[in-house]
């Protein structure tokens, strides 16, 4: 009998491919830090990912004996995960290009509480799931969080302004 | 009753200066913000505020909703944040509101 090779469930269909995320998205190389969407609730959650290989840029540096994707970086990610999923705006509102003023919601604005808790290395699949807490005038909270293997990675909120 | 509304109000009004100057880290006196003193930038007479941003008054909004339980509108934005006095009549009506919803329940 043939060895069979274990074959894992395909992937989710994604919701926003590459090319429609850097359609809401402003962010280009070496930036944009999100590279597939999952699931989109718009204006409410959001789930996306992003594969970190080794030849992603910031590991030139961070560091180049030991690869591990900075922080602050996955920081970013969420951000422009929440960005995702405030751009797309309420179902019955088209989503703005990036350029236009009305596009902008997702400039990070503060980091309330963010804890870190295993590095992200060459090979990780990082999924990242934002949900809005609260919106007041132009300004918005959302909880986020990342996890690599069903194991959470980082988790907190982060507040972004429009 | 006149002075059970008034000794609430005021109780309030300390609630949220307290409440301001915890949770934006600010390094004064809670006693020192003026019932009646923009607490915003852009206000009319802001100068001798606070001068506050949007993203300290989303803390705000955060911070209210977790004290008193109740939740605050996107639009209570332009006449409610003004002041110390705007806010603690905000949080009073919802308080208010809320007992009344408890009650008719």
């Amino acid at each position: 009998m043939p060895e069979t090779l274990a074959i894992a469930a395909p992937p989710v269909q994604p919701v926003l491919d590459i090319r429609e995320i850097r359609r809401l998205l402003p962010h280009r190389y070496p930036m944009l830090l999100v590279d597939r969407v999952e699931s989109l609730e718009p204006g409410v959650s959001a789930q996306a990912i992003k594969c970190v290989t080794a030849n992603d840029p910031f590991l030139v540096g961070h560091f180049p004996d030991f690869p591990v994707m900075p922080g602050v970086l996955i920081v970013d990610a969420l951000a422009q995960t929440a960005g995702i999923m405030l751009r797309s705006g309420p179902a019955d509102r088209p989503a703005a290009a990036p350029s236009s003023p009305a596009g902008r919601p997702g400039m990070l604005a503060g980091i309330p509480r963010m804890r870190f808790f295993h590095p992200v290395v060459p090979g990780d699949r990082l999924v990242m799931r934002v949900r809005l807490i609260k919106s007041f005038g132009s300004t918005h909270r959302v909880s986020a969080e990342a996890e690599v293997d069903g194991r959470q990675v980082v988790a907190g909120e982060l507040d972004l302004a429009s | 009753m006149q002075t059970l509304e008034i000794d609430h109000q005021s109780t309030i009004k300390q609630g949220l200066k307290e409440l301001i100057v915890e949770r934006l880290n600010l390094h004064i006196d809670p006693a020192s913000i003026g019932d009646d003193v923009p607490l915003f930038a852009n206000d009319e007479g802001s100068e001798g505020g606070l001068s506050l941003d949007s993203v300290e008054a989303l803390e705000i909004v955060v911070g209210i909703e977790e004290k008193w339980g109740v939740v605050i509108q996107d639009d209570s934005m332009a006449s409610e944040f003004r002041s110390i006095d705007t806010l603690s009549s905000l949080v009073g009506r919802l308080i208010t509101e809320d007992a009344k919803v408890a009650i008719s329940a």
